[in-house]
């Protein structure tokens, strides 16, 4: 039972590490906390959903064309929301504020977009098989899930730490100014990384949006309360500290609400982040550009 | 006067909306990175709710006990809290406003869950919601000029200058919690008992931009700013039928607009154009006058 | 009171000592100087004294206090007071406002008195915009009163920080390098101030590339060198040190 549990948190701690890697890319290139990620991850879902509903087309071009959507507006919302206040140095407040009106944008948009109706998937849209070993229930559905992250991530990381674009992105995150004079353009880098990040979140989305078989325009909200945990618990800016962190926090959840109740395991949840931000506020890992530094 | 009555409902949301702006005004000038107030309006409007109809509690004490029950959580938030800094705050006082939001939808014993509360009688009419914004604004002017607000100032400018002068930042950022909660509180009451229904989705990411949107676009320099930022989100939809449709949007847009081309806010913007136009005007040497910072 | 004393401070940032096994003394109603060429740790020795960082080694006391490794409001209340090698003011405030903060430490109304706006409340305002215009008087500034921090010269900057920290009612001020970027009758000026503050009672270290200054004023001086001491003395004594000599070998 526990094992189970501990399974369905590994599956669901997945996803969310997923879009919070989006996040934390976003904060550990530069030092945004974007409050409109979950709008991006929420039009991922509809894309995706619109594209299986309207366009009827199959599941797996949902989950292309969801990334590459969402990854768009990712791009839309650096070019609106943040670039202009970057040329003027803009303070903390400003990036955040500015974030906040993206989403209420992205929020609304999808609103009336949906009629504010939750949408469900049609049946069938992804074959229900299930096989037991050693008692422990595994889905068709949670192995594709952990699958699709797992490639994710892993082209996450080859082309942050293999390529050349990814040696321009860790290089503007460790320093903008300097990395100007190496001839990075961070115009450049920073569009690819809402992109990246907007894609991630994308995919969050449409994964999520199948597998509880339920979209709507605030689907975005609750999932931003998750990131902040993570973001936490792993690391402001830390890609390994993000999937560490997503998937421990996927299985505190499970248990907790398991054990508990769901009611709690929010609190319980948004306890763990007093905590941590108490106890090692820094996270388990150093950011991004320690990280970026390593390789 | 049937013109006056007309636009009383905008005038009600304008005195709430400029309660929970203030709120957030006040955290602002103590340099106090939270975001929270909409989490402390939730948290006022459901004890006066709650208290009031159940209870059948008066309405001069369930507002007093919004308040002060939004004053005891903002204190218990600020002791984890005002340890922080910068995003680390910011994103702890989110997180806050999202767990209240999940707490009032579960606990449907207390609170009614999803349905919220509903049929709260009509107590409180715009006189009484007009008194109270004169009230707080009052309060925050006094706050600000006083030690309190030469302290908040420090915090705000210079966080090590403050302490090196032997400023207790930890002391002033949880009394900023306990103002800055208080008037949420106070305005989630009184919003209880003038809209007839409170639930839980009302009280999230929604209000939080609300708040913080209109600070920004009045300015956060001054009282008047929260207040004339709140009046132009309600009234300017008003203006056009095509913008009341989308008036989120145009919420939206206006605040990346606002914070890209007119950072300081309008009021503060207004009050450095003529600051400088009399400096031009005098023949005195070219001293800057300081403005309120 | 016996001043403040350092006793083997040691700091080390990473794998790099800024400060070893230092040990000096700032006695009270005397002018101390510590010099040294750039790098040599001594702002890390302040920063070490007012609690921004904690020493990795050794004790530091004011008086009977310890204060090793304090935050910087507890070494404020403690009685010391500073001015920042980067100007730190508060910009966007008057220079009246800036001064007026320093009051703080000694303010009296209570924190319901302030919220609810009792006579008090503005009794003590009024008192403190008194007292900051005697200061202003005092250090030749009361022209500036109403004009915007950042709007001053640099020189005059540094007035307002002083003007600050003088504000505190301190036992002792540290001051970072008070005269940098002024001229000779502008340093003259500061340092006719700061022998006033000596009498007073307060204790002052003076940290300082004007060496000429820091040897007109100082009673006993200090020579830092990479993170350590490598003389201590009057004007004269340091003048003939061969250590301090070969230190600024090559230096302006």
């Amino acid at each position: 039972m526990i094992a189970q549990q501990i399974l369905n948190g590994l599956v669901v701690g997945a996803v969310y590490a997923l879009f919070a890697l989006g996040f934390t890319l976003v904060y550990g290139v530069q030092k945004i906390l974007n409050l409109a990620h979950g709008g991006v991850f929420m039009w991922g879902a509809l894309i995706g959903f619109f594209v299986v509903t309207k366009l009827d087309l199959p599941l797996w071009s949902a989950l292309i064309l969801g990334m590459t959507g969402a990854g768009l507006l990712g791009m839309g919302l650096e070019l609106i929301a943040f670039r202009h206040l970057r040329r003027r140095k803009g303070d903390d407040l400003s990036t955040l504020v500015s974030s906040l009106g993206a989403n209420l944008i992205l929020v609304n948009m999808a609103q009336r977009v949906t009629n504010s109706q939750i949408e469900s998937f049609p049946f069938g849209t992804f074959p229900i098989r299930i096989w037991r070993i050693a008692g422990i229930a595994i889905s068709l559905q949670s192995i594709v899930i952990l699958g699709c992250v797992v490639l994710l991530v892993a082209m996450l990381l080859l082309y942050l730490f293999r390529t050349h674009f990814g040696a321009a992105v860790r290089a503007v995150a460790v320093s903008e100014r300097t990395s100007v004079f190496l001839g990075i353009a961070p115009g450049t880098v920073f569009l690819q990384t809402f992109f990246i990040a907007g894609a991630l979140a994308g995919a969050a989305g449409v994964i999520l949006g199948v597998a509880f078989n339920s979209v709507s325009y605030d689907m975005g909200e609750p999932m931003m309360l998750r990131a902040f945990v993570i973001i936490v618990l792993g690391g402001f800016g830390s890609v390994v500290g993000a999937v560490v962190a997503g998937l421990v926090l996927g299985v505190v959840q499970a248990l907790s609400v398991a054990l508990l109740s769901s009611a709690l395991s929010d609190a319980i949840m948004f306890g763990v982040l007093i905590l941590l931000l108490l106890a090692m506020p820094t996270g388990l890992f150093k950011g991004f550009d320690t990280e970026a530094r390593r390789a | 006067m049937d013109w006056l009555f007309a636009y009383q409902p905008d005038l009600d949301a304008i005195c709430i909306g400029s309660l929970y702006a203030l709120s957030q005004f006040i955290a602002l000038r103590a340099g106090l990175f939270s975001l929270g107030s909409a989490g402390f309006g939730s948290i006022g409007a459901y004890a006066a709710a709650i208290v009031g109809m159940r209870h059948g509690a008066p309405l001069p004490f369930a507002l007093l006990l919004a308040v002060a029950v939004a004053v005891v959580s903002g204190l218990l938030l600020s002791v984890p809290l005002a340890r922080l800094r910068g995003h680390f705050q910011a994103v702890a006082t989110v997180a806050f406003v999202e767990i209240v939001v999940s707490l009032a939808l579960y606990f449907d014993d207390l609170t009614g869950g999803p349905s919220g509360i509903n049929g709260i009688p009509k107590l409180v009419g715009t006189g009484e919601l007009l008194l109270a914004l004169t009230g707080m604004m009052a309060l925050c002017t006094i706050t600000e000029r006083t030690g309190i607000g030469r302290a908040f100032g420090a915090i705000r400018q210079d966080d090590l200058v403050a302490r090196s002068l032997g400023i207790s930042v930890v002391r002033y950022h949880r009394l900023a919690f306990a103002l800055s909660a208080g008037i949420a509180g106070l305005a989630g009451g009184l919003a209880a008992f003038n809209t007839y229904t409170i639930e839980p989705e009302q009280f999230g990411f929604g209000l939080l931009t609300a708040s913080l949107g209109a600070v920004i676009l009045g300015g956060r320099g001054s009282v008047i700013g929260p207040v004339v930022g709140t009046a132009i989100f309600v009234l300017l939809p008003e203006v056009a039928r095509p913008l009341s449709e989308n008036r989120f949007l145009l919420q939206g847009a206006m605040l990346i607009v606002v914070i890209t081309f007119l950072p300081r806010g309008i009021v503060d913007s207004l009050r450095d154009r003529r600051a400088l136009a009399r400096e031009r005007r005098d023949s005195s040497p070219p001293l800057v006058a300081a403005r309120s910072p | 009171m016996t001043g403040i004393a350092l006793d083997g401070v040691s700091k080390s940032f990473g794998g790099v000592a800024a400060v070893s096994e230092l040990s000096l003394t700032i006695p009270p109603a005397h002018m101390t100087g510590l010099i040294g060429p750039n790098g040599a740790g001594k702002t890390t020795v302040l920063n070490l004294i007012t609690g921004i960082v904690p020493p990795t080694a050794g004790q530091i006391a004011v008086g009977e206090q310890d204060i090793t490794a304090a935050a910087p409001e507890t070494v404020a209340r403690a009685g010391i007071a500073r001015t920042f090698q980067n100007i730190r003011l508060l910009r966007e405030a008057s220079v009246l406002e800036n001064v007026m903060v320093g009051f703080h430490r000694h303010e009296e109304t209570s924190l319901a008195a302030n919220l609810l706006g009792l006579p008090s409340a503005w009794r003590e305002r009024a008192r403190f915009k008194e007292r900051a215009r005697t200061m202003l008087d005092r250090f030749g500034m009361s022209r500036f009163a109403t004009a915007r921090a950042d709007s001053l010269s640099y020189g005059h900057q540094r007035r307002v920080e002083m003007m600050r920290a003088v504000a505190t009612e301190p036992s002792f001020i540290l001051l970072d390098e008070p005269v940098a970027g002024m001229n000779q009758i502008e340093a003259e000026e500061i340092g006719a101030i700061l022998k006033t503050l000596v009498s007073d009672g307060i204790g002052i270290l003076l940290i300082e590339h004007n060496v000429s200054f820091v040897m007109d004023l100082c009673s006993t001086i200090y020579v830092m060198n990479t993170g350590r001491l490598i003389a201590a003395g009057n004007a004269a004594t340091i003048q003939r040190d061969a250590a301090v000599i070969e230190a600024y070998l090559g230096a302006a």
